[in-house]
């Protein structure tokens, strides 16, 4: 039941593109065909959700144990970046199908915010492990959404009739804070969600 | 503080350990050049290459898919660079730009409806095929303009796309997307290779000359004071402006949109004109050309078609030697044409010119004769034109040189019947053939059984049931054969005696008949090109190659096979005919397929027209038009140049438009 709760609100009420605005790089750069944003956007859930695997586990085992929290952005950097690099030598020799769909995402997610992101919320938020793992994957899920339906609208901007002075990224930002206020109207389902799911 | 270092340094080693580790274990070997490769190219991704994206196209040409001018898009210094990683050579191609096929926006053209949705042309072109009547007209809604990768395009003023040649690298997307196909890539030899089709927008005058020039467009030149651009033009088509400035009868002005209004507009003395301008001028200037492929090409025949032909050869980048019996080059135009209405200085300044494109050239040498057909295709030009024209190659059987004399122990059918029983030729104990259609190669065949002729072999050109139609006596006779649905292919002799005749039946199967005796039905004797063989005195026809066979394949080519008259009767049409010659030989000469273009247009196609003109604003312009035989001056030539109306398939120019260069 607490997993349905933290689903609705990683996806939809706190999406990690139109609500925390992490990850705007590629939000802006891969959306402009609509099976590249879903290329990357599978890339995304994937890497997050590995990503935030070994951090949590880096952070309750190491930074913790030896005390040194204060390290975690860079230490979260460091192996997030090793992480992206081991998985794409991986694909590339196991899975080459795999690797042609996925492997031109890979590098440009190794400096994404949204994976730092969501590795740090996590534990800021005090998840447990297994609240943690499905917390990235909703996330990476409702980032896949976000930037797949952005795409479908901007693929829509080929054919129809745009002042010059709009043209590319001012017309695309313009609709990027359009689309985040109607996501701004899901605020406050997570909590009547929870009040339904309790009585 | 040093736990905190030990613990980086560690973290750090310990990844890169993994990462060193793991890049042994999943390594996977890639050839480096693919990496260089794409350094090189472009990276737009632009796919005009027909890979998908730049990676795509280096592995392509590391995996020797691809040539290493594969880029389209990057032209030939890209194609330089490519080459030196891959350790190749290139040759520079002449540049290809892209080219809107439309010149009257939806502003100024006649619509169905207006129409008021998605802006793309190809939303547009589902609705009735686009608001334009004009089957062929740009819809003006940008959709190339969006596609092009290189900001190349913009839409201009009159709604019709432009082309900023410094940005345009050729890479045919937006002939790709226009829905209707009317932006293409062009360039001078694709212009040259290509004859007018029913997709594009064709003037009537056009339409209507038989070298098929692009007529509005060096008119349009003329008027914005471009005279080279304008030669330039007119030479994609017809490398003699200024010939046919003088002697073309001009048909393109009988069918000068203007006709509806006043006079036409002097079209071929605005040709003379441009060309009279640079002949004053004393420069010729040569047209882009391709570095000298390997193929060596002879032209047999120095007249219009085959000077023609060289041209456009050349243009191809083939090296052309012109062969020609007489000792210069002219043909027809210097030996028959008077002075008067050409003077030989105008046809030597054209001929020159041509020569300096580096054609080769040899006079006084008659092909069959001086050099047989066999040793042209074995010195390694194993291409042969033949452009003889109205000259017989029947000379060569003996070694005068005149060409009254017929075919040796032969004689005309009707001149066979006509004359009197003591004049005709003995045909006692002799193999007679007869090639005839009528009842009167009958009669022949009777008079010459009569006469006993030992055999007498009727060779008809329909079938059996054909000739039972046609009433023919078909009656079993002895010594008569009769072999249907066949045509001669071949003959040969000594010196005054035929020896052998060939004849091909339906099937193409080559049965061969010796023969003393030939009589023939049609006006003429048939044209057929003669080998002769010094050693043994034998000579025989050559047969012109008619199945083309693989890509290097040597053959002698020429307008029409063998058994036809091909002389031209004007010299346009001689022009007009010599580059489409020289379009075959270069299809061919690349192992192409040299079938005709598809949607040509021809004298039967329907072309959508104007047949009146409501408009009468028009005649603001009206000048009389000057007489064609004096040259005009800079100030006629403006005159004339005005009056045209700029005409496309049905737009034309209504009152003030200015025209704009297609």
């Amino acid at each position: 039941m607490e997993y349905i709760v933290l689903a609705v609100n990683a996806i939809l009420v706190k999406n990690i593109l139109l609500a925390q605005y992490l990850g705007n790089c590629p939000f802006m750069g891969v959306s402009k065909k609509t099976d590249t944003a879903a290329g990357m956007g599978m890339a995304v859930i994937f890497v997050m959700t590995f990503a935030t695997f070994i951090t949590w586990f880096v952070h309750y085992y190491f930074l913790v144990t030896f005390n040194i929290e204060y390290l975690q952005t860079i230490v979260f950097i460091l192996v997030i970046a090793a992480l992206v690099q081991l998985i794409e030598m991986f694909l590339k020799k196991s899975v080459p199908a795999l690797y042609r769909s996925l492997g031109i995402f890979l590098p440009l997610i190794t400096t994404n915010c949204a994976i730092l992101g969501v590795a740090v919320l996590v534990i800021t938020k005090d998840f447990s492990f297994l609240q943690s793992i499905m917390y990235a994957f909703f996330s990476g899920i409702g980032f896949a959404l976000a930037l797949v339906i952005f795409a479908g609208i901007r693929e829509r901007f080929e054919i129809s009739h745009i002042p010059a002075a709009f043209k590319d990224m001012s017309i695309a930002l313009i609709t990027a804070g359009i689309i985040a206020m109607a996501f701004y109207g899901f605020k406050g389902l997570d909590t009547s969600l929870k009040s339904i799911l309790i009585k | 503080m040093l736990i905190a270092t030990i613990f980086l340094m560690g973290l750090g080693l310990v990844a890169s350990l993994i990462l060193v580790v793991a890049s042994k274990v999943f390594y996977v070997w890639e050839d480096p050049r693919i990496e260089e490769v794409s350094d090189v190219l472009l990276g737009a991704n632009c796919g005009g290459c027909g890979y998908a994206g730049c990676a795509a196209a280096a592995e392509a040409v590391v995996q020797k898919k691809a040539s290493p001018d594969v880029c389209v898009a990057g032209g030939f210094e890209i194609a330089k660079a490519v080459a030196e990683v891959m350790g190749m050579t290139v040759e520079e191609k002449e540049p290809e730009f892209s080219k809107p096929g439309c010149t009257y926006g939806f502003q100024d053209a006649d619509l169905k409806y207006e129409y008021d949705g998605l802006y793309d042309c190809r939303a547009a072109v589902l609705l009735y095929n686009g608001s334009k009547i004009c089957e062929i007209g740009c819809l003006g809604l940008a959709t190339c303009v969006k596609a092009c990768p290189f900001n190349a395009l913009s839409m201009g003023k009159n709604n019709l796309p432009v082309v900023d040649n410094d940005k345009c690298t050729g890479c045919g997307i937006c002939e790709e997307i226009c829905p209707k196909g009317i932006i293409t890539l062009s360039s001078a030899t694709i212009r040259l290779m290509s004859d007018q089709k029913l997709s594009e927008c064709t003037a009537p005058c056009q339409r209507h000359c038989p070298a098929e020039i692009d007529i509005p467009r060096y008119i349009c030149e003329i008027r914005a004071g471009d005279y080279e651009g304008a030669l330039r033009t007119i030479r994609e088509k017809n490398p003699f402006p200024l010939i046919c400035g003088w002697i073309c009868p001009a048909p393109c002005e009988e069918e000068c949109r203007r006709n509806l209004l006043d006079e036409p507009v002097a079209i071929n003395g605005l040709k003379k004109f441009v060309a009279d301008l640079e002949r004053k001028n004393g420069e010729y200037k040569l047209p882009y050309l391709p570095p000298v492929s390997g193929k060596k090409i002879s032209v047999i025949g120095g007249g219009i078609e085959g000077l023609t032909a060289s041209y456009f050869l050349r243009r191809l980048g083939h090296d052309v030697t012109i062969i020609e019996s007489t000792e210069k080059l002219g043909g027809i135009l210097r030996y028959v044409i008077s002075e008067n209405r050409l003077p030989k200085e105008v046809l030597d300044w054209e001929i020159k010119g041509i020569l300096s494109l580096g054609i080769k050239h040899r006079t006084g040498i008659t092909a069959g004769r001086d050099i047989s057909f066999k040793s042209m295709m074995e010195e390694g030009e194993n291409l042969v034109l033949v452009t003889s024209g109205g000259w017989d190659s029947r000379q060569i059987m003996n070694n005068t040189m005149t060409s009254d004399s017929l075919i040796p122990k032969s004689n005309l059918l009707l001149n066979f019947l006509m004359s009197e029983e003591s004049d005709r030729p003995s045909v006692k104990k002799k193999r007679v053939v007869i090639v005839g259609e009528g009842n009167s190669a009958v009669k022949a065949a009777d008079i010459c059984l009569d006469n006993v002729a030992s055999k007498v072999c009727l060779i008809y050109p329909f079938s059996r049931e054909e000739a039972i139609e046609r009433n023919l006596d078909i009656s079993i006779k002895k010594n008569l054969e009769i072999i249907f649905s066949s045509e001669i292919s071949e003959l040969s002799g000594i010196g005054n005696d035929l020896k052998q005749i060939s004849i091909r039946d339906e099937y193409g199967d080559i049965t061969e008949i010796g023969i003393d005796y030939l009589l023939i039905d049609s006006g003429r004797i048939p044209e057929m090109l003669f080998d002769l063989d010094k050693d043994s005195g034998i000579w025989r026809s050559v047969e012109v190659l008619k199945v083309l066979g693989k890509e290097n394949s040597g053959g002698i080519f020429a307008l029409k096979n063998i058994g036809r008259p091909t002389d031209l009767e004007r010299v346009v049409v001689a022009v007009g005919i010599g580059r489409k010659l020289a379009r075959g030989l270069h299809l061919h000469s690349t192992g192409e397929d040299i079938a005709p273009e598809e949607k040509v247009i021809t004298d039967e196609s329907q072309v959508a027209n104007v047949f009146r003109i409501p408009n009468r604003q028009a005649l603001i312009n009206y000048k009389e038009k000057y007489d064609p035989s004096e040259i005009f001056t800079l100030e006629m030539s403006k005159d004339q140049a005005e009056r045209c109306l700029s005409c496309g398939l049905i737009c034309y120019k209504k009152g003030h438009q200015v025209c704009k260069l297609m």
